[in-house]
């Protein structure tokens, strides 16, 4: 077939040399210039019963970030609350992870959250690629774990561009690879008609769209106004190609069409290109989801045994094998933020980067959204890495998310989230 | 539950199983007091008006990918669209969404759109009314896009299509000494890797020879390179043997040649140094550059009667109404700048890339991957004729229109609701599988649900058989409950313990009472039987519960599911599992209103295992027994409870309303309850067949959504 030979060449042009090495930041020295932001997001919640700090503690869930020498980079943060009285935290603090804004229900067509940390950042940090999001298969609920009015993209989207458009991840790190180290064969004159004709397609897809829209009612024109938005963003991404990045990795080949085959590889490779990514300034904004909400499918079985899949084994009424097979889940996950953060020191990214951690709820037996376990990363003496921070009293996550604009130098955002979840201003305390 | 509430939990999900849970998120409307029929006053009215769709919706993945492999009518590989963004399914259909195109999936629509218009360059049938490609050349050398007198030199004669002679036409003999060409016995002719020397008697000569038909761009010099004496040379350049370069260099002259010439294949160029008067100090320095385009097979196809014709149809077809002039000339005008691009770049083929630009432009259009011919203003008065073949062909294939129907709704023919009706039937019977996966695989989930099983692909597809069986044999719906056969592989009636059955996938069709029956199916058990004691007849109950009654269930809010949290620790799991789950009738009116629904089903459900085998006590020896009632019916087991379910005058309007809802586009509004109970059992007192409400749905569902002109 003759599109074999194509695949696509992302970016054409200037031959970038790797940032030399930056001097590292001496301890004690002023805080350091961030710019950088990864989103993590694990569902289920951890060993929390009710609430309690439970196994959520360097010495049970976050060892494997103390056995690689990261407990420096890292800090606990307790009490924080996300979600909204009567919408289930699956669902809910998955897609309004990084927004606290409330999920749409009962208008299933469209789905709704709000605009994410990752996505503000991006609009700040502008890059070749506004933002990566990488992720697991799509997960189908189960119809019987289904709610009428949920949609399943709730569970298995964590950045939204605008409340009512999400970034679908890439699951697949072959996928990754050619999104990012994708070449094309040919002359440099049919390479460049080859993204000249590519331009084309997209701007006749946007006339197509606008001609549409313009025989509509307004009630119907914002999904196309939503279309058009896209294509542009394409279209600026083939425009301003200008860096090439080399691999470091051959493209994968290993299996990836099943969640449990290859579960930690998929996520270390795509880890890898991601810090790549970041290191050849293509773009400053990633969000990571290691399992979707409920994640029933996922059992881990390559790094502890064949058994319970995630949500049903987080339901785990009291049983202690439960509670025992929840505690090494954590662990696996805590494992690739280990591996996420290893990548990023080891390419000296760490300064200029954050990394939060967090999942949807703590205590998952009973769907608690409350003292939520979450983490944030980095490095810089200007925070409390390496503790544990305990606010005087609950707070919302968004006063998170406000802290960590205010680190990124985000300044277009002054409150964040909405009712229950609306931010108070106050510091979390993370600082120094 | 009454009927009443149906629909209005359907557009609330507040509250069910009798409003017994209470607190609704904020911003959402009060619950409204169902309506009272008056008594014994007749049948009641029921004309609910038009409600067009309300969004403009996508194509779900499953109705692009048929509706381009009936466009190409070639083998489509799955694996172009593996990578897709699933489209979620809203009323338990992907078909209407209106979930936003971001630019990962945008981008992945643009790489399975080349590879479409891959498929159809590939496929000659798509192009047969073009004019036929060149015959292809054998090429009398290596053939290359530029030939170069330097990087091509070698010691072999005719490689890269050059030779190297002497003006007689003699070879030249390679000197490995000198790594040169030179004659004998006249060794002053001399060629080598950067320049040439003439004889006293003959020239030195080097040769390129077209490969095969088509045009050359020559460029290089001829320097004299030794300039301390003699009288310079004579520089020249012949096509065929006629002169069509030639300079005369004084001692240190520059000849730069620059030469743009069709040649046909076997044509020879020479590149000749001659020593005019005398052959001393005639060192040339000589260089030639050849770019090389073959003359494209396809040359002759233009936008008329060639492309035109292919992207109109192509185009009409994928957009389901004929393709608007301003499109066309949209198409006419990115085929023509793409066409000179690619010229200009120097494709083997440019009409090839000019049209894979126009298909990917036809394949990815906003025209075909959304729905407007479902909304206001989306098609123009004179094209809903179109519309109405799409509504009928989206329903019934999850396609586009067949021949038939696109020749009708072409002439105007699909204005009446008889003739419409008449192509309804027709679809039906001849798309039964297609509507079958499509409706009845989504709605009882055997189109993409899975199951962890050795057997799942045929134990989908006993329910997918099944279904269609009902559906072809004019079978009323409530044989899908109680068919009295089942259609089976034999491995499959092996796994039941049917008599006399093989290994092989022959499918059988045995008449039993036993199997067959939705709630008797393999897939469905296996599908709901994972998980604790505890969840498996929770989940047989809630999906026939929310599948085959219509009663959805309503979000769990806080205080219930502390409840839930809380109830773990006060089960006493020594005792059998129909005593631990009367917990969760016997607690509160929280937990009991929806339990007294689930249990009754699920645990009537209990004597077929979690993948769905027949068992009369469970593993430890405990007895399987259950006596509740559902909806005031005593249902013991899974026949009972099939017959309690056939009975249920909601079972009837529940089919009728999901084929309603998928018909429709849209969900339904409380004012459209009594048209699914109406569907479901006629004021005439009919019990129609599957088919016949099916058809009758899809009728009322097109009136209902009527788009106003």
């Amino acid at each position: 077939m003759k599109a074999s030979r194509r695949t696509v060449l992302k970016w054409l042009g200037v031959q970038l040399a790797l940032p030399a090495i930056a001097p590292h930041l001496a301890l004690g020295q002023a805080a350091p210039t961030r710019k950088r932001f990864i989103g993590c997001y694990v569902p289920n919640g951890a060993h929390m019963p009710m609430g309690a700090d439970g196994s959520w503690n360097w010495n049970e869930a976050l060892q494997p970030l103390v056995t690689r020498n990261l407990q420096a980079n890292t800090m606990i943060i307790r009490k924080l609350h996300n979600g909204f009285s009567g919408i289930d935290p699956h669902w809910q603090n998955c897609a309004g992870f990084l927004s606290c804004q409330p999920i749409l229900l009962n208008s299933p067509g469209l789905t709704r959250c709000g605009k994410t940390v990752d996505q503000y950042v991006a609009d700040r940090h502008p890059a070749s690629l506004r933002s990566l999001e990488i992720g697991g298969i799509y997960y189908h609920v189960h119809p019987l774990n289904d709610h009428p009015g949920y949609s399943n993209d709730y569970l298995n989207r964590i950045s939204w561009q605008e409340a009512d458009k999400f970034r679908s991840p890439i699951p697949n790190p072959a996928q990754l690879f050619d999104k990012l180290f994708g070449g094309q064969e040919g002359s440099a004159a049919q390479i460049a008609y080859l993204h000249a004709r590519k331009r084309s397609v997209l701007d006749q897809l946007h006339k197509d769209a606008t001609r549409l829209s313009n025989r509509l009612p307004a009630s119907y024109r914002p999904v196309l106004t939503s279309y058009m938005d896209t294509v542009r963003e394409v279209e600026n991404g083939l425009q301003q190609g200008g860096f090439t990045c080399t691999p470091t990795l051959s493209r994968p080949t290993q299996d990836f069409s099943a969640p449990n085959a290859n579960y930690a590889l998929r996520f270390q490779l795509m880890h890898q290109m991601i810090v790549l990514a970041m290191q050849c300034g293509l773009t400053n904004v990633a969000t990571i989801m290691y399992g979707p909400g409920v994640s029933e499918e996922l059992n881990f079985a390559e790094a502890i045994g064949a058994g319970t899949g995630h949500h049903a084994n987080a339901h785990h009424g009291g049983s202690p094998t439960a509670i025992a097979r929840l505690k090494q889940m954590n662990q696996v996950q805590v494992g690739l933020l280990a591996d996420l953060l290893d990548k990023l020191k080891a390419a000296n990214l760490l300064n200029e980067t954050l990394v939060l951690y967090g999942s949807d709820m703590s205590d998952g037996n009973v769907h608690l959204p409350r003292n939520l376990p979450m983490l944030l990363c980095g490095a810089g003496s200007d925070l409390r890495f390496g503790q544990e921070i305990v606010p005087a009293t609950e707070r919302p996550l968004s006063d998170l998310h406000l802290e960590i604009f205010n680190l990124l130098n985000v300044t277009s955002v002054t409150s964040f989230g909405s009712g229950e979840c609306a931010s108070t201003g106050q510091p979390v305390g993370i600082r120094v | 539950m009454k009927h009443a509430h149906l629909f209005l939990l359907l557009l609330l999900a507040l509250t069910a199983c009798d409003g017994a849970i209470s607190g609704s998120p904020p911003g959402t409307p009060p619950p409204v007091d169902p309506p009272i029929d008056p008594p014994d006053a007749g049948p009641a009215k029921c004309e609910p008006g038009v409600h067009e769709v309300p969004n403009l919706l996508r194509l779900s993945n499953h109705e692009y990918q048929a509706m381009v492999r009936d466009l190409l009518g070639v083998p489509v590989s799955d694996a172009l669209f593996t990578q897709w963004t699933p489209v979620a399914q809203v009323y338990g259909f992907d078909t209407m969404s209106e979930t936003r195109i971001d630019a990962q999936s945008l981008e992945v629509q643009l790489a399975t759109a080349e590879a479409l218009a891959g498929i159809v360059l590939a496929t000659p049938s798509l192009t047969a009314h073009c004019p036929a490609p060149l015959p292809p050349q054998t090429p009398a050398c290596t053939l290359k896009p530029t030939y170069s007198s330097i990087d091509d030199f070698s010691d072999a004669q005719g490689r890269d299509c050059w030779t190297y002679l002497d003006s007689s036409g003699v070879p030249m003999i390679f000197d490995n000494a000198n790594a040169r060409w030179r004659k004998e016995p006249d060794q002053t002719v001399l060629l080598w890797r950067v320049g040439a020397h003439p004889g006293s008697t003959v020239d030195a000569v080097r040769r390129w020879l077209s490969p095969v038909d088509g045009n050359v761009a020559i460029t290089g010099h001829f320097n004299d390179a030794d300039p301390g004496g003699g009288d310079g040379i004579l520089a020249v350049i012949n096509k065929n043997g006629t002169q069509v370069f030639a300079r005369d260099l004084p001692n240190g002259g520059q000849g730069p040649f620059s030469l743009n010439l069709p040649v046909a294949k076997g044509d020879t160029i020479d590149f000749v140094v001659n020593r005019k008067t005398n052959p001393n100090y005639d060192s040339t320095a000589f260089s030639a550059s050849i770019s090389f385009s073959g003359i494209p097979r396809k040359n002759a196809w233009a936008w008329a009667n060639c492309v035109e014709p292919l992207v109109s149809r192509l185009a009409s077809r994928a957009f389901r109404r004929p393709v608007r002039a301003d499109e066309l000339a949209d198409y006419q005008t990115l085929f023509a700048s793409s066409l000179q691009g690619a010229t200009a770049a120097g494709f083997p083929e440019p009409v090839d890339e000019a049209l894979e630009a126009v298909l990917e432009a036809v394949f990815l259009s906003p025209n075909f991957v959304f729905k407007p011919e479902l909304v206001p203003g989306g098609l123009d008065p004179s094209e809903r004729g179109f519309g109405v073949a799409s509504r009928l062909s989206l329903f019934f294939r999850g396609s586009l229109a067949d021949e038939q129907l696109w020749t009708l709704a072409g002439l105007g023919q699909l204005s009446e609701p008889s003739a419409v009706r008449a192509q309804a039937t027709r679809l039906l019977e001849q798309d039964l599988d297609r509507f079958t996966s499509h409706f009845g695989g989504q709605w009882l989930d055997f189109r993409d649900g899975t199951v962890a099983h050795p057997l799942e692909a045929s134990m989908k597809r006993e329910s997918r058989d099944m279904f269609a069986a009902v559906l072809r044999e004019d079978r009323p719906p409530e044989q899908l409950l109680r068919p009295g056969f089942t259609v089976v592989q034999g491995a499959l009636a092996q796994y039941y313990g049917l008599p006399g059955s093989g290994m092989d996938e022959t499918t059988y069709r045995f008449m039993t009472p036993l199997r067959g029956g939705l709630l008797s199916h393999a897939f469905f058990l296996t599908r709901t039987g994972s998980g604790s004691e505890f969840r498996r007849p929770i989940h047989r109950g809630i999906w026939v519960l929310t599948r085959l009654l219509c009663r959805p269930l309503p979000r769990l809010d806080p205080a219930t599911l502390e409840e839930i949290g809380n109830s773990f620790n006060t089960i006493d799991r020594t005792k059998p599992l129909p005593e631990q789950m009367a917990l969760h009738r016997d607690s509160s009116t929280r937990c009991g209103a929806c339990h007294a629904s689930i249990d009754p089903i699920g645990l009537a459900l209990e004597k077929f295992d979690q993948q769905g085998q027949w068992r009369e006590t469970y593993a430890d020896g405990k007895p399987i027994v259950s006596e509740l009632e559902l909806d005031g019916v005593t249902v013991r087991d899974p026949y009972e409870l099939a017959e309690a379910l056939e009975a249920n005058p909601d079972y009837r309007a529940c089919v009728a309303e999901k084929l309603l809802t998928f018909g429709m586009n849209r969900g339904p509004l409380e004012e459209e309850q009594c048209v699914a109970e109406r569907l479901g059992r006629p004021l005439d007192g009919s019990q129609p067949t599957l088919k016949t409400m099916t058809v009758d749905a899809l009728m009322k569902a097109l009136e209902l959504t009527e788009v106003s002109p």
